[in-house]
């Protein structure tokens, strides 16, 4: 790629001037009497354009700065304009220029943030039009560079500026349709959708601060660009993985420890309720801190109520307290219904090597149509010795499926933020 | 490894090794009794819920 700079006295104003850009400069506009030039023609005049309005930029032509760690030149400015349901979106595009890394784009975005544009020379396996954008029923993806992409926009836009030099042939009042997607850190626009054109893909990223301080930029943005939104937490596959895993091994030890399983203390059988209250004595070894009651009542159409006490060995009582057994039953116009249980359990605390005593006794009983009318005949109990309590590994569960979820979380609202400006919109 | 992660780790298995920890003690595994009359919960945590029914 050859480095020449020309200088040239324009046809039409006479002006002097630098032609900067290289051997591939296909149009030369004056930034002084807005004729463009063929420079395949010996800088002939093409066409001429008057009332013009440069947009509000601070580069000039022939400013240099680094990009990629390579010193570029501003060879030429282009103003964009977007025109939509009354609303109009402009940005300045900067053709740069390297003898060494060739042709490329900076940016100064609707939004006041700087970006910088190169072409991809690696295309998509699948291509994405305007026409398939509008048949898709649902946001359309891309993967490029093993990276996959979410479709942002499409946008119809048309220059209404230029000035200086390009490696293309703009005209001002020509229009450019361009579809764009955009994945962390960075957007891929893809254009040449008709027959005529030939299809190109652009490759735009947030231009880095050490980059706009070498062109003496100063970013002043002033709303919202998917570019400003960081990429992913760089700990996120870990932290997703390792909670994962975390969540299987709670899951482990849950079915290890349940395994060691409840252990037979007492079983007093069927007790008829004349018997109650009734006394029922069991040995705790050692280990095992929780005693679960087995209650089991025939009732039917009625409700009972239980009294537990439990003494230790000194006599103690460690435990005092109630539950309620009811169970209600019958046909009506939607099938055969019940209501509540026969069964209850209690579980409470104990520590051995004890011997405990437990008294049950069930001073309260009724009928739901009848009122004290009592509606059972017998009681089984039955005492069951736990050395573990599931709930704070089910906690410890919960723990790390809330991390798991918050890092899912805290992801996809980046995302949307990414995607908030995005025209697309899901139907319902 | 980076040290965030190696202490992302630390944390998770300190975790687990609490709960394992606590699950073994029984802990909050009293559950059952709509009413408290008297006594101590013990070692294990009290009994949920208070309060009669009917």
């Amino acid at each position: 790629m050859t480095a020449e700079i020309r200088s040239i006295n324009c046809p039409a104003c006479g002006a002097g001037q630098t032609v900067h850009g290289g051997g591939r400069v296909q149009t030369h506009v004056c930034p002084y009497c807005g004729s463009a030039l063929d420079a395949l023609d010996d800088f002939a005049i093409l066409a001429r354009y008057e009332n013009r309005l440069r947009p509000d930029t601070p580069l000039n032509l022939g400013d240099r700065g680094t990009l990629w760690g390579v010193e570029f030149t501003i060879i030429g400015i282009a103003g964009w304009v977007e025109r939509y349901d009354g609303r109009s979106w402009r940005w300045t595009d900067h053709q740069v220029f390297s003898p060494t890394h060739g042709y490329g784009w900076i940016t100064r975005e609707d939004t006041g943030h700087w970006t910088v544009t190169r072409k991809l020379r690696k295309f998509p396996k699948q291509w994405l039009s305007p026409t398939s954008v509008e048949t898709a029923e649902s946001r359309p993806h891309l993967w490029i560079d093993g990276q996959r992409l979410a479709y942002y926009e499409t946008s119809t836009a048309r220059i209404e500026y230029l000035e200086g030099a390009f490696n293309w042939a703009p005209k001002v009042g020509d229009t450019v349709e361009t579809v764009t997607l955009v994945g962390d850190g960075r957007m891929i626009t893809l254009s040449g959708f008709s027959g005529a054109s030939e299809r190109e893909v652009e490759d735009t990223r947030m231009m880095s601060p050490e980059d706009c301080a070498s062109f003496g930029l100063t970013p002043a943005p002033r709303g919202r660009h998917p570019l400003a939104v960081g990429p992913r937490w760089r700990h996120h596959g870990f932290v997703i993985t390792c909670a994962a895993a975390f969540i299987a091994l709670t899951g482990v030890v849950g079915v290890v420890q349940g395994g060691s399983g409840g252990r037979n203390l007492a079983d007093a059988g069927r007790l008829k309720l004349g018997e109650l209250p009734h006394e029922i004595t069991f040995d705790v070894p050692e280990g095992t801190r929780l005693a679960k009651l087995q209650l089991y009542t025939d009732l039917n159409d009625g409700w009972a109520w239980f009294d537990v006490e439990i003494e230790n060995e000194d006599g103690d009582v460690v435990l005092g307290g109630g539950r309620e057994l009811s169970y209600y039953s019958g046909v009506d116009n939607e099938g055969a219904w019940s209501e509540g249980s026969r069964r209850g359990t209690v579980t409470f605390p104990v520590s051995g090597p004890d011997r405990y005593t437990m008294t049950i006794e069930m001073p309260e009983y009724g009928s739901g149509n009848t009122g004290d009318r009592q509606t059972n005949s017998f009681v089984s109990a039955k005492i069951t010795g736990l050395s573990y309590s599931w709930r704070p590994l089910g906690a410890t569960g919960v723990v790390f499926a809330l991390i798991l979820l918050a890092t899912f979380g805290w992801d996809s609202l980046r995302k949307a933020r990414m995607l908030a400006g995005s025209d697309w919109t899901d139907e319902d | 490894m980076s040290p965030v992660r190696i202490v992302f780790i630390l944390l998770c298995t300190a975790i687990l090794g609490g709960g394992y920890y606590l699950s073994s003690q029984g802990i909050w595994g009293a559950t059952g009794v709509t009413s408290v009359r008297t006594g101590s919960a013990g070692s294990g945590g009290g009994p949920s819920g208070i309060g009669r029914v009917k």
